[in-house]
């Protein structure tokens, strides 16, 4: 009979095990009541468990023939190929309209300087005591981009990479509790009235077919470790704009990312054992993950001062923090506060061409991160 | 666990981080702005007018 109790008191016996399912069951929770990135935390909060449970069939046990699910999903998806948040990217790709920032091109600047963040964390990361490799895993939350994230941490092998997943998919949902305070923090009332009309530039079909082909090009001559996370993403969008393949299109924006992102959540879990998450480590990289989405934002919000300086027609700086990659998140955030200050300030469409211009900065700052660090070797 | 994290501050990670940093917000620019002066540049070319 004893071998109906032996998983039973090898919990029972190991508390961090317990301890996981606890953790598991708050991602549940997390994503089933508070609708905070249900898509992912929910695998992975399910997955937390399967791995966690004694013996489980999900991973490949010493001694065993079978080869765990689980295990042989991150050794295929994630660790040999990464192909798992690269497909992901042709699914985001496909669901990206780049409309606003074609009609705004000055807002790919914006984008451009809500990376900082990413930049401060891994800094700070440094002077905390985790290797150059980890620190640029950890600042790379900043990206507010999960794939990216994830990429980064698998391709310099770290051993953070749940907490990093966790971190950048949990923050990226609260990015509507997080950015209104870093923004009030970084603004004046003054600031956040600034009206902003909107005439934008037209926007032809020719542009539109281009701009995926020119981002990659561009993009990869100047940082060509970024080839892949914009490749796939641009190529998404070109399926997207080229306007005769609408079933493809559909495909990559519903199956496609929602396959990827449910098996994604799963996979990543296989990271989630007791002895590799529960560590002091985990909790100082929520600090840090938490850390570079206030500097992203704020970093957004005073290079729009800084640029103000110099414009006639003045941009808000609140949409400066939409440069994010956090879309549509922290464009409604920016739309919503501008309303709060004037009623008549409609921002939405300028904070969205800021947004979508993060989703394209911050794939560049991952490519350039793994291009650069190994370099400092 | 919670018991082999070293605090442990390395001056030359820090520098080296540093560094990074700048290269890294120079790359971004770079590459946005270009993209922003391609997308500014392929606006002023006008389009064919369609065939009846």
């Amino acid at each position: 009979m004893g071998y109906l109790l032996e998983g039973l008191l090898a919990l029972v016996s190991d508390w961090q095990r317990l301890l996981m399912f606890v953790i598991g069951g708050l991602l549940i929770f997390l994503a089933v009541k508070k609708d905070m990135e249900p898509a992912l935390l929910l695998p992975m909060g399910f997955g937390a468990i399967l791995v966690n449970i004694p013996f489980s069939g999900v991973l490949t046990q010493e001694g065993s023939e079978m080869q765990g699910i689980i295990q042989w999903l991150f050794n295929v998806g994630i660790e040999v190929s990464e192909a798992l948040p690269l497909l992901l990217f042709i699914g985001i790709g496909a669901m990206i309209d780049f409309g606003p920032v074609l009609s705004n091109p000055r807002m790919l600047l914006l984008g451009a300087a809500a990376q900082f963040g990413i930049f401060l964390t891994f800094s700070l990361a440094t002077l905390l005591g985790f290797d150059l490799r980890d620190a640029a895993a950890i600042g790379i939350i900043g990206a507010a981009d999960g794939p990216t994230s994830i990429l980064v941490a698998n391709v310099f092998q770290s051993q953070y990479m749940p907490a990093i997943a966790v971190a950048a998919y949990s923050y990226m949902a609260l990015v509507p509790i997080i950015q209104p305070v870093a923004i009030r923090m970084s603004t004046t009332k003054k600031d956040r009235l600034i009206r902003m009309p909107y005439n934008p530039m037209a926007v032809s079909r020719r542009m539109r077919i281009l701009f995926p082909i020119v981002v990659t090009i561009v993009a990869g001559l100047i940082a060509p470790d970024s080839v892949s996370l914009v490749g796939f993403l641009m190529f998404g969008n070109l399926i997207r704009e080229c306007g005769n393949l609408e079933s493809l299109s559909k495909t990559a924006q519903q199956t496609l990312a929602n396959l990827v992102t449910l098996l994604l959540g799963i996979t990543i879990a296989f990271k989630m054992q007791a002895a590799d998450f529960l560590k002091i480590e985990t909790l100082v990289i929520m600090g840090l993950g938490l850390f570079a989405f206030v500097f992203d934002s704020i970093s957004g919000v005073m290079f729009v001062k800084f640029l103000n300086i110099f414009l006639k027609n003045k941009i808000n700086p609140m949409v400066g923090a939409a440069g994010i990659s956090a879309f549509p998140m922290s464009a409604r955030v920016v739309q919503k506060m501008g309303l709060r200050e004037d009623n008549q300030n409609h921002l939405l469409m300028h904070a969205v061409g800021a947004n979508v211009a993060g989703q394209i900065a911050s794939v560049v700052a991952g490519g350039l991160i793994l291009a650069l660090v190994p370099k400092m070797f | 666990m919670f018991t082999d994290y070293n605090f442990s501050f390395a001056l030359e990670n820090l520098w080296k981080s540093l560094q990074l940093m700048w290269r890294g917000m120079l790359g971004i620019f770079v590459v946005l702005g270009t993209l922003s002066l391609v997308v500014l540049l392929l606006s002023k070319i006008p389009e064919r007018e369609k065939k009846k």
